[in-house]
């Protein structure tokens, strides 16, 4: 039955948390192994961010048909269309997301970034940095030896779920709008 | 002189909630900080900013409206495949965040970002003056790491209502890792119901709502909860939250954990798993750094917007204590 489904049905369902165990483990395992899968998987990602948890869902039945049309280059994704299956992964602290979360919903996860074996910043460097700060020069380019561009390794799927959870309690820049935004307590 | 009245007013309204010191002309760093953290629900505004990671730029429109507490807002990718959503926010959820908002008394724990952020001082906190963004007037913080346990982060904070303009994060080595940046902004004293339309068919919708269905985690200093807690977390980092709920129809727990330092969060997932996805290593996706491992049949992984070792860190502090 598997079989007879299409890759990318397949990693949809993954994307949707809709794969069973073993499933799942083959599907990691292909995403590793394989760079043209894992940019396919991405790009369902950015399809998935805005299905994620943590907020209630009310996008009308056509929703899909909209993402699907903007990625024209795709198959048509049978699976998402399914609005409450379970999500891989719950959403965890369920509230309190705000603006900051709907920006990376919206713009989508910048999933694919090489991974860094480098260590980190030295005491020294980071003297360096706030310096460059405190003159007010804002830096154009994002790219930096410790940063994007060390290597060329990207990031393990596995991960992703909790990635994408974490960020949209944080948000972009992790703080600015999106600082820690709930409690211990609960109504 | 009406010009310097009517700005007495707004300053007047502007700072209401705010504590004495700022009331006093004397805003500190911190305080900034703290006038954000309130901007965020309490503003009505409509704007376009850009977000920048790595070598990608996207741009997003938003129209954002202040109500009863919580917020109605939409935004609307102008960059890349078009999206919009329209997201509602009760005062419950808003208020988890930002209680700041109707000069509300603290509604989180204690360990609320501003307040770890007075008390540990692994950031140094520098007004850097004013300057401009979006063509407003706003006031440079810069939170600087102290070590190399955390990013450094630098913010343009409207002068008028410390709604962050810019926000960045730098590593170490001064390297930008993550920018946001208003091109325009513009304060609504009301927003027209028609600016919170949808203007595509395919909108998303998004409602939050204070969800009260999961059971309230009890969190002990001591034990920290059902066995779980922390141990020798990296300098700074304090455990502010917790939540736990229920996975599937079994008695399978997710436990989430949320550490902070006052700036950065690192948010830890605890949930029994079986072997087939037990997963160990480390991983990266722009700023954000992420480690795992398994404890006693539970899958433990650690992700934060703080350097590698830091995130390796915490998840090294996690320890667990069955007999419990």
């Amino acid at each position: 039955m598997k079989e007879q489904v299409s890759k990318n049905e397949r990693l949809s369902a993954l994307v949707d948390g809709e794969t069973d165990d073993f499933e799942t483990r083959r599907l990691m395992d292909e995403l590793v192994r394989s760079e043209e899968d894992r940019a396919r998987w991405e790009r369902y990602h950015l399809i998935g961010d805005s299905l994620r948890g943590g907020m209630r869902r009310t996008a009308p039945a056509s929703f899909m048909d909209g993402v699907q049309a903007a990625l024209a280059e795709e198959a048509p994704l049978s699976v998402a269309r399914k609005p409450d299956q379970p999500r891989w992964l719950k959403p965890v602290a369920g509230t309190g997301v705000a603006a900051a979360v709907a920006m990376v919903t919206l713009v989508g996860m910048q999933m694919i970034g090489p991974d860094s074996g480098a260590p980190e910043a030295t005491p020294v460097a980071s003297e360096g940095a706030p310096a460059q700060l405190a003159d007010g020069i804002q830096r154009v380019s994002t790219t930096g030896s410790e940063a994007p561009a060390t290597e060329p390794e990207g990031l393990d799927p596995r991960f992703a779920r909790y990635l994408e959870n974490h960020a949209e309690l944080m948000g972009p820049g992790s703080t600015a709008l999106g600082r820690v935004r709930f409690s211990v307590s609960d109504e | 002189m009406r010009r310097s009245l009517a700005y007495a007013l707004v300053a007047a309204t502007a700072l209401c909630c705010l504590p004495l010191p700022v009331l006093a002309g004397e805003a500190s760093p911190a305080d900034w900080l703290q006038r954000m953290t309130g901007s965020l629900h309490s503003e009505s505004y409509q704007g376009t900013f850009v977000l920048q990671r790595d070598d990608r730029l996207d741009a997003i429109r938003v129209v954002h409206a202040a109500e009863n507490g919580g917020y109605r807002e939409r935004l609307e990718t102008l960059t890349g495949a078009p999206r919009e959503i329209l997201r509602s926010v009760d005062r419950l959820s808003a208020l988890k965040g930002a209680r700041a908002a109707a000069g509300e008394p603290p509604h989180g724990p204690a360990g609320a970002p501003v307040f770890l952020l007075e008390r540990h001082d692994y950031y140094e906190l520098k007004d850097m003056g004013a300057d401009r963004v979006a063509g407003l007037e706003c006031r440079m913080i810069l939170a600087r790491a102290r070590d190399t346990l955390r990013y450094s982060h630098r913010y343009c904070l409207h002068t008028e209502t410390a709604l962050p303009l810019l926000s960045e994060l730098y590593d170490g080595h001064g390297h930008l890792l993550e920018r946001l940046a208003f091109t325009s902004l513009e304060r609504l004293e009301e927003v027209a119901e028609g600016a919170l339309e949808p203007t595509q068919e395919d909108a998303e919708r998004v409602e939050v709502r204070a969800d009260r269905g999961h059971k309230k985690p009890e969190w002990d200093e001591q034990t920290g909860m059902d066995g779980w807690h922390f141990d020798a977390l990296p300098d700074g980092f304090t455990a502010i939250a917790a939540t736990e709920r229920p996975v599937g129809d079994g008695e399978a727990r997710l436990r989430h954990f949320v550490l902070s330092d006052g700036l950065a969060s690192v948010s830890v997932y605890i949930e029994k798993t079986s072997g087939e996805r037990m997963f160990e290593g480390t991983t990266r996706a722009g700023a954000t750094h992420g480690a795992a491992r398994s404890i006693a049949g539970h899958q433990v992984t650690a992700v934060g917007d703080v350097p590698r070792a830091t995130v390796q860190g915490v998840l090294d502090a996690i320890v667990y204590h069955s007999g419990e």
